[in-house]
């Protein structure tokens, strides 16, 4: 649940499903709270009416058995008492303070551990200070709601107690009245609620898809023209969209200053060079010119060349910022490309002791500038070049794969860094200025940067796959006009 | 063959006329837009080549003036602004071709005469030095009547050399002749391609024609 939608919904979830327990709980309590008032109510009569029947015997409480000597008396309840007693409901015990005295049938029923605890209980547990508690009962399985009474019925004999218990059943909390009510609705309500609340999330979240649709819509130069919506200025997302647009127009403002310059650019460095160019050309051509000044020609001529270049490129990648990425199309035979820039390839290898292998050229055509298409294999072949030792080896292939063609150059030289691959077409980077040959001028590190543009000015893309001390492979993916049907 | 020059630099306009004059053309070179306009509809020029920026009135208004008055001959237009938005922009405008400032003169000289549909050499398609026969048609080469065979590039290089035998050329220029305009090798890739020429048409013989100029290039010699 990354999305702020989900988020919200999992928070409200969380919220509601916390408000619905406690909820609960509360009603349960005060459910069971209204239960034990009952139990205490009913257990309280039998308690009233045993201690009215032992109250109403008075003497006649006790018939005197004499067995043997005087001394062992034996006090015991009378028939006609005990027989009112016997009408009392549940576990009702009389005792006085040295023995019991009556226990109804539901205690005589109790197991003999049982029975042991009830009495023990009755009879000392619950004292004048704490007369009613829950007893538990493991071979009914239950608990009892004990209610102890205390009197002395008379003047100077001995203190009585009436204990009586009830089940405490409808004290458990799947007995509770409230307890199916709550296990069936409140699921359902939360449920419910959570499905409410993922809708209404979406539906205020809504307007920020929008806004991220309409964004996503002005994605280079040539649509910073586009603005956002804005309704009101009340509503935040309204608000955001209106300082969304004041961003886009300062954006609009440089892109135009940048394309201003760069048209200006294109001029004022182009004519100067083209001047000092067709002077050197002149001077050049010029019969019966000495080597002596032959020399510094050349020199002004290469420089001059590199700087054109550099111009060219430096405008080239300025036009890459815009996002403009209007090129002429022909369709351009990528095998005879290959076949030429190939040469070139074996040429430059032979110049670096390298050995250049052609290992796959398949018949591709692809609609695009061909000059910059070379440029952009020439590029690459360039680099692998220069970054492969002595007797290393460069590996160039054509394929078409599916509806693309792939061209891919494979050198054994030192690879590049992990690290440094997120760079490596980004301008004027060059890892390494050692791991260049030393003996020569490196270029402006602008070759990659230019290659990425042409792949991707051509809808293709370019990939290098590299191992540090390995060797690198630079695959140009490119968009393919359909096969020729073979004859058959 | 006549070509008319609408250039407002002089220099270039000069570069220009000039290494045209050298190949044979008539040339009459203007640096006003307005003036080269009514010069290409009264007189019968084979082609123009038209720079972009001019004073008065622009190269791009100038070419629509022609074009939407019926003017039918090539135009080459001379721009400075970048390769991908020159193409664009000048084919809508009615050019037929275009060339990047800064220029190479092997490479004006090249469309131009493309686009005019003169034969590469008017003289000969066939330049002989000394006993080294070179077939621009054919692409074949032959050296005291045996045929050398020649790979693409070499046959560019020589091709070169042997359309200007007798005078030196610079690496740069041989290097810009057989690959073009935007290629930086940043290794002498010519001295390796001249290594093979010498040893598929100068080793077999006593005669030496490719000579080596230190620091600057190479001359075909007879």
């Amino acid at each position: 649940m990354r999305s702020i939608r989900g988020r919200l919904t999992l928070a409200y979830a969380i919220a509601l499903g916390a408000t619905l327990l406690i909820f609960a709980a509360v009603m349960l309590s005060a459910s069971r709270k209204a239960a034990q008032d009952v139990l205490q109510q009913r257990v309280q009569n039998i308690v009233t009416l045993g201690s009215f029947v032992v109250e109403q015997s008075g003497t006649g409480l006790y018939e005197s058995v004499v067995i043997g000597e005087e001394s062992n008396r034996q006090p015991r309840l009378s028939a006609s008492v005990g027989s009112r007693l016997a009408a009392l409901p549940g576990y009702v015990v009389v005792a006085d303070s040295m023995r019991l005295l009556y226990a109804s049938h539901p205690v005589a029923q109790l197991g003999a551990r049982d029975q042991a605890a009830f009495l023990q209980a009755a009879l000392r547990v619950f004292t004048p200070a704490r007369p009613a508690g829950l007893i538990t009962m493991d071979s009914l399985g239950l608990k009892l709601f004990v209610q102890a009474h205390f009197e002395r019925p008379m003047q100077r004999g001995p203190s009585l107690r009436v204990v009586a218990a009830v089940p405490a059943t409808e004290l458990e909390l799947f007995n509770l009245d409230i307890f199916p009510t709550i296990l069936v609705s409140f699921p359902l309500i939360f449920f419910l609620s959570v499905i409410a609340a993922w809708g209404l999330a979406g539906a205020n979240l809504e307007p920020v898809d929008h806004l991220i649709a309409d964004l996503e819509a002005i994605e280079d130069g040539r649509s910073l023209h586009r603005r956002l919506p804005v309704e009101s200025d009340e509503n935040e997302l309204d608000r955001l969209s209106a300082t969304l647009n004041a961003m886009i127009s300062r954006l609009e403002g440089s892109f135009a200053a940048l394309r201003r310059f760069t048209a200006d650019a294109s001029h004022e460095l182009k004519t100067p060079l083209t001047v000092l160019r067709a002077d050197i050309e002149r001077t050049m051509g010029t019969p019966g010119v000495s080597t002596e000044l032959l020399q510094p020609l050349e020199e002004a001529l290469a420089e001059t060349a590199r700087m054109s270049d550099l111009v060219d490129s430096l405008l080239t990648l300025a036009r890459a910022d815009e996002g403009r990425f209007d090129i002429h199309r022909e369709p351009v035979d990528l095998q005879a490309m290959v076949v030429d820039v190939f040469e070139t390839a074996t040429i430059l290898g032979e110049a670096n002791g390298v050995t250049v292998t052609l290992a796959a050229n398949e018949p591709v055509v692809t609609l695009g500038d061909r000059v910059r298409l070379r440029q952009l294999f020439l590029n690459l072949l360039t680099n692998a070049l220069k970054y492969t030792p002595h007797d290393g080896a460069v590996t160039v292939a054509l394929e078409r794969r599916g509806d693309h063609a792939a061209f891919a150059v494979h050198d054994t030289g030192q690879g590049i860094a992990a690290a440094d691959l997120p760079f490596i077409f980004d301008r004027f980077w060059r890892a390494d200025r050692a791991r260049s040959r030393g003996s020569e001028r490196g270029g402006f590190g602008l070759g990659l940067a230019i290659a990425q543009w042409i792949a991707h000015a051509h809808g293709g893309s370019i990939n290098v796959a590299s191992r540090l001390g390995r060797g690198s492979t630079f695959t140009v993916s490119l968009p393919a006009e359909p096969a020729p049907i073979a004859p058959s | 063959m006549k070509v008319l020059v609408i250039e407002d630099d002089p220099t270039v306009g000069q570069f220009v006329k000039r290494g045209l004059e050298e190949q044979r053309w008539s040339v009459d070179l203007v640096a006003d837009g307005e003036e080269g306009e009514a010069l290409a509809r009264s007189q019968p020029y084979d082609i123009i080549v038209l720079d972009l920026r001019l004073p008065g009135r622009s190269g791009q208004q100038v070419l629509r003036n022609l074009r939407s008055r019926g003017f039918e001959k090539p135009v080459l237009v001379l721009t400075a602004q970048d390769a991908v938005d020159a193409k664009v922009e000048t084919l809508r405008a009615g050019a037929d071709d275009y060339v990047t400032k800064p220029f190479a003169f092997e490479e004006l000289l090249a469309r131009v005469e493309a686009l005019a549909r003169r034969p590469r050499s008017i003289v000969s398609p066939r330049i002989a030095v000394a006993d080294l026969v070179v077939d621009l048609d054919a692409r074949e080469v032959s050296r005291a009547g045996k045929p050398v065979e020649l790979t693409p590039k070499e046959f560019l290089v020589l091709e070169y050399l042997a359309r200007h035998a007798g005078r030196v050329l610079s690496r740069t220029l041989i290097t810009e002749y057989a690959w073009g305009y935007h290629f930086d090798p940043g290794t002498n890739i010519v001295d390796v391609v001249i290594n093979h020429l010498r040893k598929k048409i100068d080793a077999p013989h006593d005669t030496k024609l490719i000579t080596t100029v230190r620091g600057v290039g190479y001359v075909l010699r007879g």
